[in-house]
């Protein structure tokens, strides 16, 4: 098959797991035989290019907290992003119609499409009669269905009318989500985790004992929605309930200030320490050297890539209790669930520390099924089936690439209009 | 000259294809129009042409088609307005400086349940959305254009070639579309007419004719100044229509000091009627240069007052201006003229002239029957309304 991948971000430029997962499951198809390219944006710092990689998707980056600050920036830019990053983007559409040209895909391979005018790619490929299947590893069509994070009923049925497909969402949390919006995905949709890929590490040799020094990480965005702020404040908690003997290791790029100033208001820089981004695969080796991988994310999570990362490393995972990936694993058997408070975390990261939960036999068995259950080698060939399915759809009266980009243009311009009417004089 | 360029003067709506119509389910046919013939929305021409074409269509076609009339308005509600033919008020999401420039987050999904999407008034932000969300939906697209223009937003964007039909209703309105912002390789029809001829119908009983008459909006692309000013001093005129321009109704009233004119300004059709009636010829003045100075490219893409007035067998008399030329024929259902003292002339010439009068007025009937009855138009439009269906269906198939 010809699969084209369409992703807002595509490694090394990546924000977490969605993009990764993308990536991975391009890898994948690419060594069964298909032949896949990616369509996605230009990267927000430079990058080497790959082959069968097309970055001409302008992205509206609306993961700048600076710039998207409403301080900051004057009302008419930020609409302006708005539009552009959920509706439509008509330079995106113009890319899309002209990479389907030249490279007549069989089905389409969607992901993530905040930033760079989701509701207008989905338009385009259901104007032209592409066939796709829609990885869904967040709440995308909510963003897409929102005016100023309010879903628009009568947009929301609109979606459902128009883009009928292929979805494949990571957790019933995700789907109950979007539904729970009055969303609802109209087409076959497939509940499917996200999963880990590559060689399998070595097995882990040594594992926690009670009383050694207890080494917890954490890793991805350094942002309160995932709880960098909870494993902070459950380290000063766990320091001043009188435990010494542990580090907490946090990956990933520090934006805001906020957190090295509450590793130090709290007085944990010997316990505490930013590490800084690492590339993945630089990162996955790493998980094996700790004993807990804190994941006090927020409750919305849609499902959470890492602790599969972590756990197959022998690494535990202490999860929220309520977040996507907790419907997967099981509490005690192949993690650690707590409420997301930081004194719930810290109580947890106690009984581990005194030994009154062995962390042993859960780091063995969540290895052990992890990679026999969540590698992608057991879920490709269910999107592949997927794709394959899909692709077989009559194109029957497609639209034309000009009617589709026309229609962008003028999506796009209404769009603007209409959104800044009410600021006009 | 466009691609296609296709001009009914034949009769349309042959057995044949009623037959096969009739065959056919009900189809559902969305008139999108910003604003809708009643007083709670607006009383001109181009809102009241959808809804006698919409009328023509339904009663031309024997059922084989329903016309929703979509538009908008401060709360959602639907109302029958004849057999076959609804009013669906959509809830208007925005409060935009020109109320043509009005749109509604309810419209994808009334357009959803049509079979074909028809646009009028094609030059609004109503109308671009109108557009943009049928061709979305794979809707055919019908666009009308009933002169009014509050954005080009989607003209500069190429809006029009994203239609399978441009509907003129003259040929005037269809020479706009050449080489001009206008410009467009979309296949253009020419649909004439569109009068209730049965109801503005002769009077069983005429009573004596005794005034010249005007019909329509009091604006000043109208022309009316001019009318009052060529008005012989002994000629009872009545001007009759909803003052639209304050300033333009003083300089009217002004005008008209010392001179036998009177101004009806609440008349509701039975009232408009029986103004034909009384006539000896009704007058639509229209310029291309109102007193301010203003220039207009397309004052009259019609001149639907005049049909009215010749259904109603009293002559019509217009400025050489826009399409009016083409529907009347000189001296034999009216007069057409180019300066105000031909205009003088021609009003003093009927009004001492009743068997003349009556004979324009038998003839312009007859005419109206004939051509532009809105049974006739509806039949010809239905024509374009079955190609565009079933070449969309044939396409999905």
């Amino acid at each position: 098959m010809k699969v084209l991948a369409i992703s807002n971000l595509y490694p090394p430029d990546v924000i977490g797991g969605y993009e990764l997962a993308c990536f991975q499951a391009v890898e994948a198809l690419r060594a069964r035989g298909h032949e896949v390219r990616v369509l996605t944006s230009t990267p927000r710092e430079p990058v080497a290019s790959a082959p069968d990689v097309v970055r001409t998707l302008q992205l509206s980056d609306v993961w700048n907290t600076y710039l998207c600050d409403y301080r900051r920036s004057a009302p008419a830019t930020l609409h302006r992003l708005n539009v552009e990053s959920r509706f439509v983007n008509a330079h995106n559409v113009h890319a899309l119609t002209a990479l389907l040209e030249e490279f007549q895909p069989d089905v389409a391979y969607v992901c993530n499409l905040i930033g760079v005018g989701g509701l207008g790619i989905m338009g385009c490929l259901q104007y032209l009669k592409v066939p796709w299947v829609w990885q869904l590893g967040d709440r995308v069509p909510y963003y897409m269905c929102c005016k100023w994070e309010r879903v628009v009923p009568e947009l929301a049925r609109e979606f459902e009318r128009f883009v009928q497909g292929h979805f494949i969402v990571v957790s019933n949390r995700l789907l109950d989500e979007i539904e729970s919006f009055g969303i609802r995905l109209n087409g076959q949709v497939d509940v499917l985790p996200y999963w880990i890929a590559g060689k399998r590490p070595p097995a882990r040799r040594g594992f926690y004992r009670a009383g050694s020094c207890l080494r917890i990480v954490s890793a991805g965005q350094i942002v309160q929605n995932k709880g960098m702020d909870l494993i902070i404040e459950a380290a000063a908690r766990l320091r001043d309930g009188g435990c010494e003997s542990f580090m907490v290791d946090l990956y990933g790029k520090v934006t805001d200030p906020f957190f090295p100033n509450l590793i130090r208001k709290h007085d944990l820089a010997g316990h505490v320490v930013l590490k800084g981004a690492r590339p993945h695969a630089e990162l996955l080796p790493l998980y094996r050297h700790y004993d807990l991988f804190a994941f006090p994310t927020w409750e919305r999570e849609p499902f959470g890539l890492v602790p599969l990362e972590a756990g197959v490393a022998g690494c535990v995972s202490v999860i929220t209790q309520n977040c996507g990936i907790a419907e997967w694993l099981v509490n005690g058997v192949h993690c650690l669930k707590a409420p997301r408070t930081a004194e719930s975390f810290a109580h947890v990261f106690r009984q581990v520390f005194d030994g009154t939960i062995e962390l042993e036999p859960l780091a063995r068995r969540v290895a052990a099924t992890v990679w026999r259950d969540f590698h992608l080698d057991a879920f490709l060939p269910r999107i592949e089936s997927a794709l394959e399915r899909a692709s077989r759809q009559s194109r029957a009266g497609a639209g034309t690439r000009a009617e589709a980009y026309r229609l962008a243009l003028l999506a796009e311009k209404l769009a603007l209009v209409l959104v800044e009417e009410p600021f006009c004089a | 000259m466009p691609t296609a360029y296709f001009l009914f003067h034949d009769t349309v709506g042959s057995r044949r294809s009623l037959e096969a119509r009739r065959a056919m389910a009900l189809r559902k046919i969305a008139y999108l129009t910003p604003l809708y013939f009643d007083e709670r929305s607006c009383l001109g021409g181009g809102e009241r042409y959808p809804l006698n074409l919409a009328r023509g269509v339904v009663e031309s076609s024997r059922g084989a088609y329903s016309v929703e009339l979509v538009s908008y308005g401060d709360a959602p509600r639907c109302q029958v307005l004849c057999p076959g033919v609804t009013l669906r008020v959509l809830r208007a999401s925005n409060r935009p400086r020109e109320r043509l420039d009005v749109v509604s987050w309810e419209l994808p999904e009334a357009i959803a349940q049509a079979d074909l999407v028809h646009v009028h008034a094609a030059f609004t932000r109503a109308s671009e959305m109108g557009i943009l969300i049928a061709k979305q939906q794979r809707k055919p697209i019908c666009i009308t254009d009933h002169g009014a223009l509050t954005s080009i937003l989607g003209l500069s964007l190429g809006s029009l070639d994203l239609a399978d039909r441009i509907i003129c209703y003259s040929d005037f309105g269809a020479s706009l579309y050449h080489g001009s912002l206008y410009d467009t390789q979309t296949p253009i029809v020419v649909i004439k007419g569109g009068v209730d001829a049965d109801f503005f119908a002769p009077p069983t009983e005429r009573p004596s004719r005794d005034r010249v008459l005007y019909v329509g909006r009091l604006l000043p692309h109208k022309g009316i100044d001019q009318l009052i000013t060529a008005l012989p001093p002994d000629l009872p005129l009545t001007i009759c229509g909803q003052a639209y321009h304050d300033e333009y109704f003083r300089h009217l009233q002004s005008l008209a000091t010392g001179k036998p004119v009177e101004f009806v300004t609440d008349a509701d059709d039975v009232a408009i009627r029986a103004l034909y009636a009384r006539a000896w010829v009704t007058v639509l003045p229209s310029v291309y240069r109102d007193c301010y100075g203003h220039v207009y490219q397309a004052p009259e893409l019609m001149g639907f007052t005049l049909l009215e007035s010749m259904s109603c067998a009293t002559p019509a008399i217009a400025s050489r201006v826009g399409a009016m030329p083409e529907f009347i024929l000189e001296g034999e259902t009216g007069f057409i003229y180019d300066h105000l003292d031909e205009l003088a002339s021609r009003l003093r010439f009927l009004a001492d002239n009743s068997s003349v009068v009556e004979q324009l007025g038998l003839q312009a009937r007859h005419a109206v029957e004939r051509d532009y009855d809105l049974k006739v138009a509806g039949a010809k439009m239905g024509e374009v309304y079955d190609g565009l269906i079933a070449q969309a269906r044939e396409a999905a198939a």
